[in-house]
């Protein structure tokens, strides 16, 4: 069987176009794969970057909580330290008030000690004293024979 | 008007109870209420005539007495004609209300305008006058109130919205207070829960406060009522009982949508039931064998490059229906996420090569919950190999644990809350139906924990965002992972969360400063 020249130049043209769109096509196919892949890719890192937005926000929100919490803590304590403050004052300064008290007290009863001693002098010194002391004087020396007979 | 229409039907209570009853009404501290006493022909006097005193005594009481009993539908709903409140109180007549309960109830509406459902937390009163048995309900929960009638008293209800459902419907007799809320709730625009004991429900022989088996009428009509709204809000479901006084709801899906299973896998082998079996096959295996459902696809994640023998164990199944997706980070956070980055359709589940699966129509299950509004992860009840349950869901009272762990299959658990579907705080994402979306708007699995931290801070991030998740005992799945499944990353997730923990509004544990309950 006869082929022309021709017919034979344009099934070679032909099989080397469908090998060159063959190409192509596998290329495409590639190319596809790549930007499916590259497409899940970026989406994982959507999702990784929402996570990382989701938990940092979660994150500040329990330090937040955190911080008043802790400054809700710090407030109860400085006004319980200042309820505190106010009881110890009043504890210190009715404290002070019993000693100033008992102090006066204590002056009070120095001084009438003192009274008494002036006025125990001022009986021993008088002459009502001496005179009976002189008067009782045998009655005492008996008495003191007696404790050692 | 006044704001609050306190309603009672009469019939025969006990008089020292009815004493109570009235005493603890008249010492409420808010004063903006009516008290609409229906009298449903008792028989005993001295109703009628202590009633007549009442009413002449207080004009805000009102008083109708019917000429035949008609019961406590009927009685309540003549009660109801006769209010003129923007609120329906619902008060039964042996039972008594906090002192403070209308003016708690009255700030919460203030706080809430747009409220047209409120309950409250309820204690019990013994015979002998004793308070116990406080129920610290969750936050407004409507998968849990399909199982059971937990927001019962104290219930207020916006009266336009009643008159717009038709009141009270006979035939409900014994559960007509929760017939009437789920007809409610599904006008309703907020629904609101005061976390506080505000009523005091008598506990007497005869009532169903001293047993949930006491009324058996009750829970046929309770599960008739639940079946009508379901119905109502187009939903296919078959109701049947779970245990006493609690519900089981199992929805049909109509639509059957295209879901994405995300398994990170790797060459690991475990010893089960005896034999060394790799997991990545074993899981396989279980997925195509075990599940009904077949309109689901799978993406296998790895981390490395797979043996072949492992190839083959996950490629041969699925006759095309599965992918393998090379995770370019390590860690098991970055594994899910990419799992999540390849999934293109709505719904995926997360499992872990150590699950296998126990019920053949898990993933119908999972799916009748998807469409719930707001929720973002439905998940199963995890069992270890000797049935015993790992985790029920992820509570956060007072520290973030794994829910009913350590509890037996047949454990109903407190108010029967491990029998039943409800809203939980969080789940495991070991073996989890997720709405992609949810999970990528908050930035999917954090990849600073290398850990099962990570679902409890996943939880925490959606909550944030406004979801919740439910877990469900109508699917259970076996894990076959002796490690526990909460983590030793706790300071790390402290630094993020540390000031929820403890508040987790679905299981709440009893801290409240009890209030007086004297009057």
């Amino acid at each position: 069987m006869l082929v022309s020249n021709e017919s034979l130049v344009d099934a070679v043209q032909r099989d080397a176009e469908l090998l060159r769109l063959g190409n192509e096509l596998r290329r495409a196919r590639e190319a596809l794969l790549d930007a499916q892949a590259q497409r899940a890719s970026f989406e994982l890192e959507v999702l990784n970057s929402r996570d990382h937005a989701v938990g940092q926000a979660a994150h500040i929100g329990e330090l937040r909580y955190r911080l008043l919490k802790q400054a809700a803590g710090y407030e109860m304590r400085l006004q319980q330290a200042a309820q505190h403050q106010l009881i110890h004052d009043k504890n210190h300064r009715d404290h002070i008030a019993r000693l100033e008290a008992a102090l006066a007290e204590s002056s009070r009863t120095a001084a009438q000690t003192e009274a008494l001693r002036r006025e125990l002098t001022a009986t021993r010194n008088s002459t009502t004293w001496k005179l009976g002391r002189v008067l009782m004087f045998p009655v005492r020396a008996v008495k003191r024979l007696l404790r050692r007979g | 008007m006044p704001r609050f229409s306190i309603i009672t039907p009469v019939y025969n209570p006990p008089r020292e109870a009815f004493e109570h009853c009235v005493r603890s009404v008249m010492a409420q501290t808010n004063s903006d209420w009516e008290w609409c006493l229906a009298n449903d022909a008792s028989p005993d006097s001295w109703v009628a005539q202590r009633l007549a005193e009442l009413q002449t005594v207080d004009s805000r009481v009102r008083v109708m007495t019917r000429a035949v009993n008609g019961g406590i539908v009927a009685a309540s709903n003549d009660a109801i004609a006769m209010s003129n409140g923007e609120f329906l109180v619902l008060l039964d007549n042996d039972d008594e209300l906090h002192p403070e309960a209308l003016q708690f109830v009255a700030d919460a509406l203030a706080a809430e305008p747009k409220c047209d459902y409120l309950y409250s937390d309820e204690d019990k009163i013994s015979p002998s006058g004793e308070h116990f048995d406080d129920f610290a309900k969750p936050a407004w929960s409507p998968e849990r109130l399909l199982a059971q009638n937990y927001t019962s008293h104290l219930s207020v209800l916006r009266r336009s919205i009643v008159e717009l459902v038709g009141r009270f419907r006979p035939g409900f007799d014994g559960s007509q207070d929760y017939d009437l809320v789920l007809r409610v709730i599904e006008h309703a625009r907020e629904v609101v829960h005061v976390p506080q004991v505000l009523y005091h429900w008598r506990s007497l022989s005869t009532s169903t406060a001293s047993a949930a088996s006491a009324k058996p009428y009750a829970f046929i009509a309770a599960l008739k009522s639940v079946g009508e709204h379901l119905q109502r809000t187009d939903t296919v479901a078959q109701v049947t009982e779970a245990g006493p006084s609690l519900a089981r709801v199992r929805r049909t899906t109509r639509r059957h949508p295209a879901v994405t299973v995300i398994i990170p896998v790797d060459d690991a082998k475990q010893r089960i039931f005896g034999l060394e079996t790799p997991l990545a096959g074993n899981i396989v295996k279980s997925l195509v064998e075990k599940s009904t459902y077949t309109n689901y696809t799978v993406t296998l994640v790895a981390n490395k490059a797979l043996s072949d023998e492992t190839l083959e164990a996950l490629a041969a199944p699925f006759e095309g229906r599965a992918t393998i997706v090379r995770a370019r980070h390590s860690g098991l956070a970055q594994m899910l996420n990419t799992g999540l980055v390849a999934c293109d359709t709505k719904h995926a589940v997360l499992l872990d090569e150590r699950c296998e699966f126990i019920d053949s129509d898990w993933l119908e299950a999972l799916l009748g919950y998807a469409d719930r509004t707001n929720v973002a992860a439905v998940a199963p009840f995890l069992l270890d190999e000797f049935g015993m349950i790992m985790s029920a869901g992820i509570g956060l009272t007072p520290a973030p644990h794994d829910i009913a762990a350590g509890r037996h299959l047949s454990d109903f658990g407190p108010v029967g809350m491990f029998a039943i579907a409800r809203e939980v705080f969080g789940v495991s994402m070991r073996c989890a139906l997720v709405d992609v979306a949810s999970l990528k708007s908050v930035g999917g699995f954090s990849p600073e924990y290398s850990t099962r931290a990570m679902d409890t801070d996943m939880a925490c991030k959606l909550h944030r965002a406004g979801r919740h998740a439910i877990i469900t005992p109508l699917v259970n799945v076996r894990l076959l992972d002796d490690t526990s499944l909460m983590n030793d990353e706790i300071d790390s997730l402290t630094m993020r969360w540390g000031r929820v923990f403890g508040s987790d509004p679905y299981t709440r544990i009893d801290t409240r400063l009890r209030l007086p309950v004297s009057f």
